[in-house]
């Protein structure tokens, strides 16, 4: 059996969930419709969800599973635009939110309930300070500047006297936090709370949640998309799909041994630092529409490869599967014979890893600076700082940082959207790179068909319009969309198809150079599979050299040759991918890999969050970095050399050659 | 201090748009054919009367001495005589002006409570926000005049509520300090002025203001609407905030900067709706003064009043603009020079929504 997520096993949460079996929010057989656009939808069908105090309950599902209604309906804040219509009983601490008056919903929320959202720079209102924000909340059990010390907000007094936008990231999800957390409600309603966050500070606020539900009687409810998050942090996990509750029970039950085909799909999918590289992502193709399904059917056996008539006609009862695991599947006797094993699919082709020693993109010391206003008239700011890149044919390059390192500004430099200061770029043929973006449904005009879009990027070479639709048929083909969807217009298509399009576009004249700004990053985890599959064959059949932006490692290692990881504006660490995560050298590559979700190793991250002194002479990591001495204040390192290409700035790295 | 900057700046811009204005005043003059000296001495005046004269007012000398003369006399007060008076445009002007700023301060007041109203009416999810909806549709549509004249067919023909000409009705009204009847009655002790003023102040303040305020209504409602479905919103109703607290205290001040622009906008174009609203309610106001003045060709009397006009719009506009940059406290940020990243760029909602 592969183990696919490695869990801590942490004694004290265990213990709530049998300390405490009263239960704060019961909801049975939860039913909730709403109309999008003219449409209605049946967001929410038949849950059965029970939150007993101070547990942690992760609710995970794609996007359009309904999970952020099933939080929504809890707060009782399901937007009115949408004309919700809810049936079933949804109580909360007794009260029955589908029979309750407006008034005294209110007040359930003021005495009982939280939230934290996804954004938070967008969920803080701009432009009232954090005290006015904080005070707002009824009977607080402490005091503000104590709240704030508790969610790790180093300077708590000052903080109170700034406004949102004057904030980090990460302080602005801490003030959140202690938003929800300052009346100690019952149960808070977490809903995506880290993914708009960087890895290192989604971290930080995982870690702070798990030692302040210690001290606190609260419940939450944390909605994730991301399995490794959740394995992070849960005590007990619920799998919904469509709408639907697939599976759930005990966390590490479920991560570690999945009883439901979707939940077993959700896990294969996801991509961990042991992934094999050589091995597709994604298992099979998705069995479509095999059983006409009906209402009352299981929704995922559109997808579901064990799939027989009877799903599509009736969903199935309630399976215990072990103490207080509940899994909904006609066919667990039979999954239980199946090895559950990654049977990864071989590529077709091997990639020539770095047989080629062709360069088709070779960058020395460029430097951007970009100039600012400040306080006192303008100041530079260095957006990158000596950055070499040297990309071979048919190689793979993956820039890894954080927001603010400089590595999308080092891919517009590449795409030649901007000039660098200074600093030199060879490209081998003349003609540019072509670039895939990270939302790639907003990145085509919605009202051009399809092969439109792609007959677009063919226009200045003048080929005649029959060619033209030969190439736009073939390169459809390439990417895996079948040749029905030419005439589409792309506001039509699935965010999935819309992805292809965006990748066909850059292929349909296939550049030398492919550049990737965070492709996957918005995608369900099914999705992201996909698509890296994609970007890889496309790679290996067309030769092209690519560069992959991304802030998440375990992406990087999977697609690339080669790792740059980058921290405001240098290359810190640079070298081949398997050697830079499993033998980290730079402090911030470490802490990097300990940021990740669902390897077991977060504790070790970084807890309180240090503010950042700017235009420093030294290593700009320096005030972050847990092993800095007065020298890395003082210079900035030279950068030692290794074989394979290897390099890394830092003073605590020594063996190398200058 | 950094808002202080920024307001210096403002003040600075001002003065450089009203520098230009009274270059294009002067050109319109110099341009036009009417010459100055004609008109004061009349039709019989002998040719070295004539040449005289122009002597006298410089008018022999070359345009751009000409140009800072002009420049000198409006700083000094100095707007030239009125043909059709025979006094100096100054002197008409502070008689008649007051009269209309009162009406203008009074219109603008209520074209923003209006509007306020209208929006936040509209936008929330009241019973009849609807009818409300209608209003800002239907105001939009009616002419000043026709309201005007609506009024006062109704209200003073038909019922004898409200008088409907003039600008009070008390004799031996108080003439100062400030020139606004509403305040000087006050001041002097005197609550029937006050009351009186008002009373004549209603009609043709409602029919300044009811389009102004639909327009603002409308750009409010828009904004608010925006507002109210962003997630700062959501976070105010998880804390179990009252509705009305939700929208004023955390949705208007997010909605605010839109209107206020429509707000400066709407003030500029007040200015024109006042001739013709003085018009309709004898208002002694320069309303009424331009409209006097323009068949008559009094050149200096018409450019004196667009002055005016001119430097009133530009103060309104450099308040507005003030005004924003309190409400948002990113845009003081933005001005200090700070730079916002794309996700905190403040969205400012063009589209009006119904």
């Amino acid at each position: 059996m592969a183990l696919t997520f490695r869990i801590k096993k942490d004694p004290g949460a265990m213990n709530n969930i049998v300390d405490d079996p009263s239960p704060v929010v019961e909801i049975r057989d939860l039913s909730v419709s709403l109309s999008r656009g003219q449409q209605r939808v049946q967001a929410l069908k038949g849950i059965n969800l029970t939150i007993n105090q101070g547990e942690i309950i992760a609710l995970v599902g794609e996007s359009g599973s309904g999970k952020s209604v099933l939080g929504m309906t809890i707060l009782g804040l399901l937007p009115p635009t949408a004309d919700p219509a809810v049936d079933g009983i949804v109580s909360v601490l007794g009260s029955d939110l589908t029979n309750i008056s407006d008034r005294k919903l209110r007040e359930l929320r003021r005495y009982q309930l939280g939230a934290v959202f996804q954004d938070p720079m967008s969920s803080l209102n701009p432009s009232m300070k954090v005290k006015g924000q904080l005070r707002e909340v009824f009977e607080p059990v402490r005091s503000l500047v104590d709240a704030l010390t508790e969610v790790g907000i180093t300077d708590p007094e000052s903080a109170l006297e700034r406004f949102p936008f004057e904030l980090s990231g990460g302080q602005r999800q801490r003030v959140m936090t202690a938003m929800a957390l300052l009346k100690e409600p019952s149960v808070v309603v977490a809903d995506e709370p880290t993914t708009a966050l960087d890895v290192t500070i989604q971290a930080q606020i995982l870690n702070l949640i798990k030692e302040l539900r210690t001290n606190s009687k609260s419940a939450f409810l944390f909605i994730t998309h991301d399995l490794g998050v959740a394995a992070e942090i849960a005590d007990r996990i619920v799998v919904l799909y469509n709408g639907k509750v697939l599976e759930q029970g005990i966390a590490s039950d479920i991560l570690t041994n999945p009883s439901h085909p979707y939940t077993r799909h959700l896990t294969n999918s996801r991509i961990t630092m042991t992934q094999d590289k050589e091995g597709m992502l994604s298992r099979r193709e998705m069995r479509v529409n095999q059983f006409a399904l009906k209402p009352e059917g299981c929704p995922y056996s559109n997808g579901c490869e064990f799939a027989s008539e009877n799903c599509a006609n009736q969903f199935p009862a309630a399976t215990e599967v072990g103490p207080g695991w509940l899994s909904y599947c006609h066919h667990l006797e039979e999954l239980k014979l199946v090895n559950f094993e990654l049977s990864n699919r071989k590529r077709a082709k091997t990639p020539p890893s770095r047989s080629s020693s062709e360069v088709v993109l070779d960058v020395a010391g460029v430097e951007k600076r970009f100039r600012i206003r400040s306080s006192d008239g303008y100041r530079e700011l260095q957006a990158l700082d000596n950055v070499d890149l040297k990309l071979s044919k048919g190689e793979v390059i993956a820039v890894v940082g954080e927001s603010g390192s400089g590595k999308s500004t080092l891919l517009r430099i590449l795409a030649g959207l901007e000039t660098a200061s200074s600093g030199s770029i060879i490209r081998r043929s003349g003609s540019l790179p072509k670039m895939v973006f990270q939302d790639a449904g907003s990145s085509l005009t919605p009202w051009m068909k399809v092969s439109e879009i792609l007959a677009e990027s063919l226009l200045q070479k003048r080929i005649p319009k029959v060619e033209r639709e030969l190439l736009v048929s073939q390169v459809l083909g390439k990417v895996g969309l079948s040749d029905g969807v030419r005439d589409s217009k792309s506001s039509s298509l699935s965010g999935g198809q819309r992805q292809r399009v965006a990748i066909a576009r850059c292929v349909i004249d296939p550049p030398d150079v492919l550049l990737c700004d965070e492709p996957t990053s918005a995608l369900d985890a099914s999705l992201v599979a996909n698509t890296l599959d994609l970007l890889v064959s496309l790679k290996d059949e067309l030769q092209m050299g690519m560069v992959f932006v991304t802030h998440d490692l375990a992406v990087a290692r999977y697609i690339s040759d080669r790792i740059m990881v980058m921290y405001k504006g240098r290359v810190v660490e640079s070298g081949p991918s398997e050697l830079i995560c499993t033998h980290p050298l730079h402090p911030y590559t470490k802490m990097l890999l300990a940021s990740l979700p669902g390897e077991g190793n977060l504790v070790d991250a970084p807890k309180s969050e240090v503010s950042q002194a700017e235009n420093m002479t030294g290593c700009p990591f320096a005030p972050r970095c847990s092993s800095a001495m007065d020298r890395c204040i003082e210079a900035y390192p030279t950068s030692m050399r290794f074989e394979d290409r290897r390099q890394v700035d830092c003073f605590l790295v020594k063996g190398g050659m200058r | 201090m950094y808002v202080s900057m920024f307001i210096l700046k403002r003040i600075m811009a001002a003065i450089a748009i009203i520098a230009g204005l009274t270059l294009v005043l002067f050109i319109l003059q110099a341009v036009s054919k009417t010459n100055p000296v004609h008109a004061m001495l009349g039709a019989g005046a002998t040719q070295s009367a004539i040449h005289a004269e122009e002597v006298k007012l410089g008018l022999n000398k070359p345009l751009i001495i000409q140009y800072f003369r002009y420049l000198h006399g409006i700083i000094t007060g100095n707007l030239g005589i009125s043909y059709r008076t025979r006094r100096p445009v100054a002197s008409d002007l502070a008689t008649y002006l007051p009269a209309t700023l009162e009406l203008a301060f009074y219109s603008l007041i209520l074209a923003i409570a209006i509007g306020t109203m209208l929006g936040v009416l509209s936008a929330g999810r009241f019973r009849g926000a609807g009818i409300i909806k209608g209003v800002l549709v239907g105001g939009a549509s009616v002419p000043q005049f026709l309201l005007a004249i609506a009024g006062l067919l109704f209200l003073y023909g038909r019922f004898h509520l409200l008088p409907a000409t003039g600008r009070i009705g008390v004799p031996n009204p108080p003439t100062g300090p400030t020139g606004f009847y509403t305040i000087d009655g006050i001041l002097n002790g005197r609550l029937g002025v006050t009351l009186d003023a008002f009373k004549y102040l209603a009609l043709p303040c409602l029919s300044v203001a009811i389009g102004p305020a639909v327009s603002i209504g409308r750009v409010l409602r828009g904004s608010l609407l925006e507002t109210m479905n962003s997630d700062f919103i959501k976070t105010a109703n998880s804390k179990g905030l009252s509705r009305s607290k939700v929208i004023l205290l955390h949705g208007l001040r997010n909605s605010i900067g839109p209107a206020l622009s429509m707000t400066g906008l709407q003030a500029g174009l007040m200015f024109a709706g006042v001739v013709v609203i003085e018009d309709v309610f004898a208002w002694p106001g320069i309303g009424y003064y331009t409209a006097q003045s323009i068949p008559s060709g009094d050149f200096p009397a018409i450019a004196g009043v667009t002055l005016i006009l001119g430097v009133g719009y530009v103060l309104i506009n450099t308040i507005v603009d003030i005004a924003q940059l309190i409400a948002d406290p990113r845009l003081r940020r933005m001005e200090m020079g700070g730079r916002l990243k794309a996700n905190s760029r403040i969205k400012t909602p063009t589209a009006v929504r119904l």
